[in-house]
């Protein structure tokens, strides 16, 4: 599954990245170098496209293309293959769709409004029939509350008619195909709904998964009644970090270092590492000095321009030499891009 | 207030066999041991007095892929304040519970939780009014799936300020039953004990010495049997093949799929909108569907005892159901192979998990590495946590291996008992009551395919076939339109 954006997205990389390169922007890595590649490809759309799918097997999916002969190459730069390209014909639907990877996926907004969503139908559905109990569909804890707020406030008639209406205006402007998988998918009155798998019959996993994904990017870019916007508050609410990123930024700008804060978070050192190159990368606020000393970065931030935006940390790491640990790379790196949009 | 009045409010017309006596002894503060079988409702009968008895029912489970699936369960029939603690929550979640602990009146914990000091404590702060001790066979290592972590539950029972106790289980044989009162110190305890016997359940099995054909048989099989229909694959790829060749709406369900579509397939099999599901036995403790007509084994279960307990999934309504199990000689090599993931070898104990242990390693990542059954991965992880550091490694390993090497002859047996079961020519129903030493007895018709031919059993009539306009549909969903 997700085979053919794999190899659409390792078609895009231009034949400058690995594999594994392509599957880190459908992972929706937050590493210095990814984020780089998401811009300079532009792969925004599909970025985070696999957020919720496992790496181990997305790592697999990239080696069967390998074996496949679908795509060439080392563990630097892959190339697709005639073959390749062939396959890549048959996934043209791709570019109908409204799939907004970097602003839903990356984010991990559209998984959270799926489940609110979801939710909200099932228990509308469920309370305006005789047969009022039912067996939730998953949500978190903070998403439950937030369902039964607008089902408390709006009352479960009003939220049933508000939420049928909605949805019948917006998926009318959408293909019938993509509709009818939406839709399928939903929990309702008596009854569950079908899994991705089970609704590939006609049309492949990857493709049922795709434009089930679209049809949320798209219902979450519309206005929603006021009624509804717990269902939305999220999007709202959360800045461009990852939520464990804003709390190490709370020790960061407590004074601790690197060292003190994975010890207080009980974090990996790297996974401290990887939050502060985002927060190098998003936050003005961020005290860089004190994770890399101005010398350093002054060295490294030739290195990096004369490197040109094609290179691979890799290449920068060996022209860096001893100058620079793979870390200081990321965090000059991301402090540039930083800069470069105004934003120090 | 008595039991029966306590049934006012709740969705349960009346009781079934044994629960008004256990609600009744409970409400007397008398202990409990209650041995009923599979799907005679043994929620009810710590749900009814947790909702009017002061503080807290602690239940402990040591199923935790079932505990939420239990709490949906309370909750669908309208017991609200109920919560599951156990390893496998987010820690947001975990923190939420802990501050609704004084609110709640029925919270799920597993005994690897009421092993740790910290959440004791907190625990010792509240009333407990009733500790009910789920699955109590497992903590008699005479039991068929001896669990460590129970025996302390003795201990802890005191700790919470010796509460009503009540012992529940499906079968427990009298060695087991001694075993359980004394263990978690019972005082004078009512012991309500019910047969493991389903006389609506018709118990068939077939031998077949050409498994190659087998797969065809069993579709046919299925295809001809009543619906709902429960097919228990021996593995998760069987359970996706099965339900993949099968001519007509099916699904399947294993441990692999991800929550969400579990929760499905799980909801779309309750509510009718699949009537045949191939499923590991990962599938379908938690969840009370009533109607299931057909159980069908694709292969030999591990013991008596989880066959017992599957083919009770069967016909919890009451009407007539039946029991297929269809097995080949060798089928033992499944639940060896389960042995296998569930018992680690010596050599690895002593070649990987020592060394692994002595340099500090990550245990987790080394156990998960090795696939291990969840219970044993935990076991293992908590062997060698805080509780055990005045032990050296090889003193944990070595005690372990012992410790595994008298589960595995457990296990022997009991595939040896259960492969004794399966090539009989007399009753099958007279012999699995007296495995679990009840007296045994065949029933007059509709007993099992040794003593009578197979009966015939009426499907549920299905569902409407889904809709496949999407406007339509989602009217469906929403109860639009439908008067």
């Amino acid at each position: 599954m997700l085979k053919g954006l794999l190899l659409h997205v390792i078609s895009k990389l231009q034949k400058s990245r690995s594999a594994s390169g392509a599957v880190h922007i459908l992972k929706g890595k937050r590493s210095a170098q990814t984020i780089q590649d998401i811009e300079l490809f532009q792969l925004n759309q599909w970025a985070g496209a696999a957020r919720c799918w496992k790496g181990k097997d997305l790592a697999a999916l990239a080696e069967q293309l390998y074996n496949e002969k679908m795509i060439t190459g080392d563990n630097r730069r892959s190339a697709v293959t005639d073959k390749g390209y062939h396959l890549l014909k048959q996934t043209a639907w791709m570019n109908e769709l409204y799939f907004q990877g970097r602003e839903y996926e990356w984010t991990g907004f559209a998984e959270v409004f799926w489940r609110k969503l979801n939710l909200t139908v099932q228990a509308a559905g469920s309370l305006a029939s005789t047969n009022r109990g039912f067996l939730p569909v998953y949500a978190e804890a903070d998403e439950r509350d937030a369902v039964r707020s607008i089902i408390k406030r709006a009352g479960s008639r009003r939220v049933n008619r508000l939420i049928y209406e909605k949805l019948d205006q917006e998926l009318r402007q959408l293909p019938d195909k993509s509709a009818l998988i939406f839709v399928s998918r939903l929990a309702g009155n008596q009854s569950q709904g079908k899994t991705v798998k089970q609704l590939a019959g006609s049309m492949p996993e990857e493709e049922v998964y795709l434009r089930w994904r679209s049809v949320i990017h798209q219902l979450m870019s519309t206005e929603w009644p006021e009624e509804f916007l717990p269902l939305i508050s999220h999007v709202k609410q959360q800045s461009a970090l990852t939520n464990s990123a804003v709390k190490t930024r709370a020790l960061v700008m407590n004074g601790k270092s690197k060292d003190e804060i994975a010890a207080e978070r009980g974090l990996k050192s790297s996974t401290v590492e990887d939050h502060l190159v985002e927060l190098a990368m998003f936050d003005s606020a961020f005290p860089a000095a004190r994770y890399i000393p101005s010398e350093k970065l002054k060295e490294l931030t030739v290195i990096l321009q004369d490197a040109g935006q094609q290179a691979s940390l890799k290449d920068i790491k060996e022209t860096a030499g001893d100058k620079g640990s793979y870390f200081d790379i990321r965090l000059a790196g991301a402090l540039m891009k930083n800069r470069k949009e105004g934003k120090l | 207030m008595n039991a029966k009045e306590l049934l006012q409010g709740t969705p349960f017309k009346e009781f079934r066999p044994g629960q008004e006596n256990v609600v009744t002894s409970i409400l007397n503060g008398r202990d409990t041991l209650a041995v009923l079988p599979t799907g005679s409702g043994k929620t009810l009968c710590y749900q009814l007095p947790a909702g009017i008895l002061p503080g807290l029912t602690i239940v402990v489970s040591p199923l935790v892929s079932l505990m939420d699936d239990q709490v949906t369960q309370l909750k669908m029939n309208g017991f609200q304040k109920a919560a599951a603690l156990h390893g496998n929550k987010q820690p947001e979640e975990k923190k939420r519970i802990w501050q609704q602990l004084s609110q709640l009146k029925l919270l799920y914990v597993s005994p690897e939780m009421l092993a740790v000091d910290k959440i004791k404590q907190r625990l010792q702060k509240l009333t407990v009014s009733l500790l009910v001790v789920d699955e109590a066979h497992c903590i008699s290592q005479w039991g068929h799936e001896f669990r460590p972590d129970y025996k302390s539950l003795g201990e802890v029972r005191e700790e919470l300020g010796n509460p009503v106790l009540l012992a529940l289980t499906a079968t427990a044989s009298e060695l087991v039953r001694t075993d359980i009162a004394s263990s978690l110190r019972l005082h004078h305890p009512l012991i309500e004990a019910h047969s493991v016997n389903r006389e609506n359940i018709f118990i068939a099995i077939e031998r077949m010495n050409e498994p190659t054909s087998r797969q065809q048989h069993l579709l046919k099989l299925v295809a001809a049997s009543a619906k709902p229909c429960i097919i228990y694959t021996g593995t998760r790829r069987d359970a996706e093949v099965w339900s993949s060749l099968y001519k007509g709406p099916s699904a399947f369900y294993h441990g692999g799929m991800n929550a969400e579509d579990r929760n499905s397939i799980q909801g779309q099999f309750l509510y009718n909108e699949i009537d045949v599901l191939f499923a590991t036995s990962a599938f379908g403790m938690g969840i009370n569907k009533p109607d299931v007509r057909t159980v069908v084994h694709g292969y030999m279960p591990a013991s008596v005892e989880q066959y017992v307990q599957e083919i009770g999934r069967a016909g919890r309504d009451g009407n007539r159901a039946i029991a297929h199990a269809v097995v080949a000689d060798r089928d033992m090599m499944l639940p060896w192979h389960f042995v296998e993931m569930e018992i680690p070898g010596t050599d690895w104990m002593r070649n990987v998990l020592l060394p692994a242990a002595e340099a500090n390693k990550d245990l987790t990542q080394v156990v998960e590495d090795a696939a291990f059954a969840e219970h044993t991965a935990s076991l293992l992880i908590s062997r060698f946590n805080e509780n055990n550091r005045e032990k050296t490694g090889q003193e944990i390993v070595e005690a372990l291996i012992q410790q595994f090497d008298k589960r595995r002859q457990e296990r022997a047996e009991q595939i040896r008992q259960i492969t004794t079961l399966c090539n009989s020519t007399s009753c099958y129903r007279k012999q699995i009551l007296s495995y679990f030493e009840e007296v045994p007895y065949s029933a007059e018709e509709n007993c099992c395919s040794n003593c009578h031919a197979n009966p015939h059993i009426e499907s549920l009539p299905p569902r409407q076939r889904s809709v496949d306009n999407w406007q339509e549909l989602l009217k469906n969903k929403l109860h639009i339109g439908a008067g």
